[in-house]
């Protein structure tokens, strides 16, 4: 039966070969497409993880759902950051603290997202201190620089070594704090740019009075995948300490994440939809050669073959025909990632070097990541369709009358 | 003080920096002649305010109470759209209330260096000046003969780490009268930002005061705010009620 339906197949080489060029071109495309989006993903979140949170951060119990630093935090954020790096020495472990605050220079003022942070730690975890395009990055114990996104400065018309002063929501009053300008940085992300200040976590400490508090104490690890053993290991070791969350990065930036997921699920149903194009393909040319065959299948019946032997021989042409595409579709899917997660995909003349997803700064340099159940899914998928494509001719076979099947010319 | 707009009392504030002592005598003297001159224990006002931007410029008339520098209440009585909306300031805390909708905000952080009623005073305008005294130190760069003015020049520098924005402030104050004749603003790089002038000596509640005040942003040509005390009383009797939120909706 096989060997007859590859023969059946072969005879017809260039239908065979379109039908087979074109199944597995649709689901090279789609691998790629896919593991190019996956890609992008990654980038995102890993962007997403190191900006904003962490694999795994501990933050005042319901700082997620209302990200207000007077109300929530975590006191005593040098021990308990301590604590946590013993708990996992190979992590890195970032305390931060975020506020909302007016910013303002003599000649204008402007709402700013504020990020204090520990700069030395900072460094290891996130690159915003390669984009300074003029002064530097904040120094150590430096409670007084703060670092501003160009445009912001732009805005405040300032620049380096003048002088700022944040005001915002103390503990009881109005608090305002003097910064001098250390640095500007260039991320390509309008929101960062225009908006954001980062100063140290000791001049935040001082501008909210809250000695040794920060927002979030974020550990950041080598291996995404262990997240949910490290975040189990905080949860155990520091579940007897009162008023903190402690989140895994999905919960934590579960806006970005859900993002994902969402663009995820839009981009299979596109897919999919490619794929029964892909299919319908396949049932054109089963049906052409199946109509091509008649009278080859009048003599068959007439010589005593069953139509239920005969289904199975066009359901199994479609199955080879799948499969075969299917390979190689494979194939051509798993070559061009590999160039792709090499070499990537270069969009910096179009759209610039960095580009804005969901409000996570990217590089315009996208690079493919193998996204191995995708790739498995797929394939099934196309050769499942390439034989769910042939059961309308083999259906139609099937109910061949012999006599008449035999006159059709 | 009277509108307790904070740029007037700038010229209060390093009157009470000048206790700490070690101030050049003049200088005290000076200003506190100048505070005295506008502070009484409490006041009401009638004032009109004349605003004129690129855009708009329109005029708007209030009535206002204050009671030392920490307590002031400012009520809208023309134009008639805006007629009720009040401004209470206690303390470092400004609430506005809108009467159409019968709502009482507190100004947040974010929005205290927006503009008050579209002028060119900010919401920190009004609550800053308390807090300049330990902002600044000061010196007398110049003495009515050596200037044509016949004006005492204070310069006021923002200490190292005080929460200013600006680089220096320059006070000009007329010999004759003790009254101040212009508040000048400048950023770091020695700009000047903007000026506050003083004009229209009047009597008004028993004191000569300066009537009209306008400020003047540099980089705007053409823009200022203007401000008309039409009517001035000192140590008027205000009830303790009303500088509280209950009373700023009536």
């Amino acid at each position: 039966m096989l060997r007859l339906a590859c023969r059946n197949l072969l005879r017809n080489r260039t239908l065979s070969a379109i039908c087979c060029a074109s199944v597995a071109g649709t689901l090279t495309l789609v691998i790629m497409g896919n593991n190019l989006n996956h890609g992008t993903y990654l980038t995102m979140l890993e962007k997403g993880i190191s900006t904003t949170a962490g694999h795994v951060v501990i933050q005042g119990q319901g700082w997620k759902d209302n990200p207000d630093p007077l109300k929530h935090r975590v006191e005593g954020a040098t021990e308990l950051a301590a604590q946590v790096q013993g708990l996992h020495p190979q992590a890195i472990v970032l305390q931060r603290t975020f506020l909302g605050g007016l910013l303002s220079s003599a000649s204008n003022s402007v709402a700013v997202a504020v990020q204090a942070v520990v700069a030395q730690d900072e460094r290891q975890v996130t690159d915003l201190h390669e984009k300074i395009v003029e002064g530097t990055w904040l120094q150590e114990d430096d409670s007084r620089g703060i670092v501003l996104g160009f445009e912001l400065a732009n805005k405040l018309e300032v620049s380096v070594g003048k002088k700022v002063v944040l005001m915002g929501q103390g503990k009881e009053d109005v608090a305002s704090r003097l910064f001098r300008v250390r640095g500007l940085v260039r991320t390509g992300a309008a929101q960062a740019d225009g908006f954001l200040a980062v100063v140290s976590l000791a001049g935040a400490q001082d501008f909210l009075d809250q000695p040794d508090a920060a927002s979030q104490v974020s550990l950041h690890l080598d291996d995404p995948d262990s997240t949910d053993a490290v975040l189990a290991a905080v949860k155990s070791s520091l579940g007897n300490r009162e008023g903190l969350e402690i989140l895994g990065w999905k919960e934590a930036i579960d806006n970005l994440y859900e993002f994902t997921e969402v663009d995820r699920a839009t981009n299979n149903k596109f897919m999919f939809i490619i794929g029964i194009i892909g299919a319908l393909v396949i049932l054109n040319v089963i049906l052409m050669s199946v109509m091509e065959r008649m009278r080859e299948f009048g003599v068959m019946l007439a010589l005593g073959m069953t139509p239920s032997k005969l289904r199975r021989l066009i359901l199994t042409e479609g199955l080879v025909l799948g499969l075969a595409s299917a390979v190689l579709g494979l194939l051509g899917g798993s070559a061009v990632t590999a160039y792709l997660a090499h070499a990537g995909l270069d969009y910096s003349g179009m759209m610039g070097d960095t580009m804005e997803m969901s409000g996570v700064a990217i590089s315009t340099h996208l690079y493919a990541a193998w996204d191995l159940n995708h790739m498995a899914a797929s394939t099934v998928a196309a050769v499942l369709l390439s034989i769910s494509a042939t059961i309308y001719p083999a259906w139609k076979a099937g109910r061949l009358q012999p006599v008449e099947a035999m006159r059709h010319v | 003080m009277v509108l307790c707009l904070g740029a007037i009392l700038l010229l209060a504030s390093p009157a009470v920096a000048a206790d700490n002592g070690k101030a050049d005598p003049d200088i005290k003297e000076l200003l506190d002649a100048t505070d005295d001159l506008q502070r009484g224990d409490s006041s009401m006002a009638k004032v009109e305010m004349h605003i004129k931007t690129a855009r708009f410029e329109r005029t708007v008339t209030m009535t206002a109470w204050s009671e030392g520098t920490e307590k002031s209440l400012m009520v809208i009585n023309s134009p008639v759209r805006e007629k009720g909306i009040s401004t209470l300031k206690v303390g470092d805390n400004i609430w506005n209330y809108l009467p159409k909708v019968d709502r009482t905000m507190k100004v947040p952080p974010s929005m205290m260096s927006g503009a008050w009623m579209g002028s060119h005073f900010s919401n920190d305008d009004l609550v800053k000046e308390n807090r300049l005294s330990e902002e600044f130190s000061y010196t007398l760069t110049s003495r009515p003969p050596d200037n044509p003015e016949q004006a005492w020049i204070i310069e006021l520098k923002p200490k190292p780490d005080a929460p200013v924005v600006w680089g220096r402030v320059v006070v000009r104050i007329r010999d004759a009268d003790r009254l101040p004749i212009d508040t000048r603003f400048y950023d770091e790089d020695n700009k000047l930002v903007r000026t506050l002038s003083y004009s229209d000596i009047r009597e008004l509640g028993g004191r000569s005061v300066p009537a009209k005040m306008r400020i003047v942003p540099a980089d705007k040509p053409g823009e200022f705010t203007e401000i008309n005390y039409q009517e001035l009383k000192f140590d008027v009797s205000i009830a303790p009620s009303t500088f509280t939120l209950q009373a700023l909706r009536k």
